[in-house]
C-alpha cells in the first residue's frame, strides 16, 4: 500500500482539549487539576466507580470523591498511527491504553513518556496530570518503572 | 470477503487481496492495518416487514424472522466494558437461536457486522460457531467462504462491499437476497436458514436476527 499515513500539519500545535465540567464530573476534573485522582466509592456497598455518577452502580447506594493511589496496571493498548483531528494529529504515534486502577476501576487513558515498543499488557503504570484549564486537569499515565 | 466483493457489482472495493496485502497495509491502531478496517462510504437501504398474510400477495418472495434478540452491555464507553474479548453476541445470540428453535450448526449462511476484523473472530466466537479463542483456525483455509464452515458476508462484507455507518441493514437485506436465491455467483446453494448480527456503541450493543426461507 502506497497511501500516505497522516499527512504533516503545517499549522502551530494547538493544546489538549478541555473539558466542560458538569455537576457529576467536576470534583473529578478540579482534583485533576490539583494533581490528584479521585475516584467515586459507595458508601452502601463500597464500590469504586469511574467516570462520575450520581448513584453507585451496582447497589444505586450514594457516592463520595475520594483519593485513589493513582496507581494502576495496563489492561490493554493500542498505538495511535492516524489521526487527522488536532491535537491529536501532532502526538503521532500515542498509546492510548485502558488502566485498571489498583482501587478497581478502568479507565482510558494516554500513556506518555515512553516508547510504544515499551508498553505491555500488565504493566505498572502511575498517574500524572496535566492542568487544560482553569478548572480542569487531565490525568496521563506513565510506566511505573 | 474480498473474493465475494469481487463478484459483487456495487461493491466498493473488488479487487482481490491476499493475507501480505493486508499485513503490509499502514498500521492504522495497533494491530490493525488499513485492511483490517471497514471501508468508508455513502449509502443506504431498507427493508419491508409486514405479517405473512399480507406478504402471500406480493410480488416477491417474503422471508421469515424465526427468532431475534439484542443486548446492551455496557454504557458508550469502552473502559465501561467487563472484558474485550467478549460481545453481547454471547449473550444475545443464543437467545436469538434458541427463540427460532436452531441451534449454530443449522444456520446457512451469516451476514456478521465487521467493522474491524477482529469484530467478525469475536462475533463467531461468541455466538458459538466456534469455541472462544478459536475464532482464528475457524476462518483459515477460506472458513468463512461459499464453500467453507460458514459462509459469510456474501456481499462483502463493510470491510469491501459498504460501510455507510449504519450497516446493520445491508445484514438484513444480503439474509434476504441469500434466502430468495437472488444472490447469483455468491449465492449459498440452497440457503434456508440465515443469521444477520449488528454490533454497535463501543462493542456495547449487539443484536441477533434469525430468519428463514420456509413459513415456520
Amino acid at each position: 500500500m502506497t497511501d500516505a499515513a497522516t499527512p504533516s500539519d503545517p499549522r502551530p500545535p494547538k493544546p489538549r482539549p478541555a473539558p466542560v465540567p458538569d455537576p457529576d464530573s467536576a470534583p473529578y476534573w478540579a482534583a485533576a487539576h490539583d494533581g490528584r485522582l479521585v475516584v467515586q466509592r459507595c458508601e452502601n456497598c463500597g464500590t469504586y466507580q469511574l467516570y462520575g455518577r450520581d448513584r453507585c452502580l451496582v447497589c444505586r447506594g450514594p457516592v463520595v470523591w475520594v483519593e485513589a493511589s493513582g496507581k494502576g496496571t495496563v489492561y490493554s493498548f493500542t498505538v495511535i498511527r492516524q489521526n487527522y483531528a488536532r491535537p491529536f494529529r501532532d502526538w503521532i504515534p500515542y498509546v492510548v491504553a485502558l488502566v485498571d486502577l489498583v482501587e478497581g476501576p478502568r479507565v482510558m487513558t494516554n500513556l506518555v513518556d515512553c516508547a510504544p515498543e515499551e508498553v505491555a499488557i500488565g504493566l505498572a503504570v502511575r498517574a500524572r496530570f496535566e492542568p487544560v484549564s482553569e478548572e480542569a486537569g487531565i490525568a496521563l499515565f506513565e510506566l511505573d518503572r | 470477503m474480498r473474493k465475494h466483493a469481487a463478484s459483487n457489482p456495487f461493491a466498493q472495493k473488488r479487487e482481490l487481496i491476499t493475507v501480505e496485502d493486508v499485513v503490509n497495509s499502514r498500521l492504522v491502531a495497533d494491530p490493525l492495518h488499513k485492511l483490517d478496517c471497514c471501508v468508508i462510504s455513502d449509502g443506504g437501504a431498507a427493508c419491508v416487514v409486514t405479517s405473512a398474510e399480507r406478504a402471500a400477495d406480493l410480488p416477491n418472495a417474503a422471508v421469515y424472522v424465526l427468532g431475534g434478540a439484542h443486548a446492551s452491555t455496557h454504557q458508550m464507553n469502552l473502559s465501561a466494558m467487563a472484558d474485550l474479548t467478549v460481545t453481547g453476541a454471547a449473550q444475545c445470540g443464543p437467545l436469538a437461536f434458541r427463540r427460532a428453535g436452531i441451534t449454530p450448526a443449522d444456520v446457512d449462511v451469516a451476514q456478521l457486522y465487521d467493522s474491524f476484523t477482529i469484530t467478525v473472530l469475536l462475533t463467531v466466537e461468541d455466538l458459538g460457531f466456534c469455541a472462544k479463542g478459536e475464532g482464528g483456525a475457524f476462518v483459515e483455509d477460506d472458513g468463512l467462504g461459499l464453500a467453507g464452515r460458514l459462509p459469510t458476508n456474501t456481499d462483502g462484507g463493510g470491510l469491501s462491499a459498504c460501510h455507510p455507518g449504519m450497516r446493520g441493514m445491508f445484514l438484513i437485506v444480503e439474509s434476504v437476497r441469500q434466502l430468495r436465491g437472488e444472490c447469483g455467483e455468491t449465492q449459498v446453494p440452497g440457503a434456508a436458514i440465515a443469521v444477520a448480527h449488528g454490533t454497535g456503541g463501543m462493542l456495547s450493543a449487539s443484536a441477533t436476527l434469525v430468519l428463514g426461507r420456509d413459513a415456520p
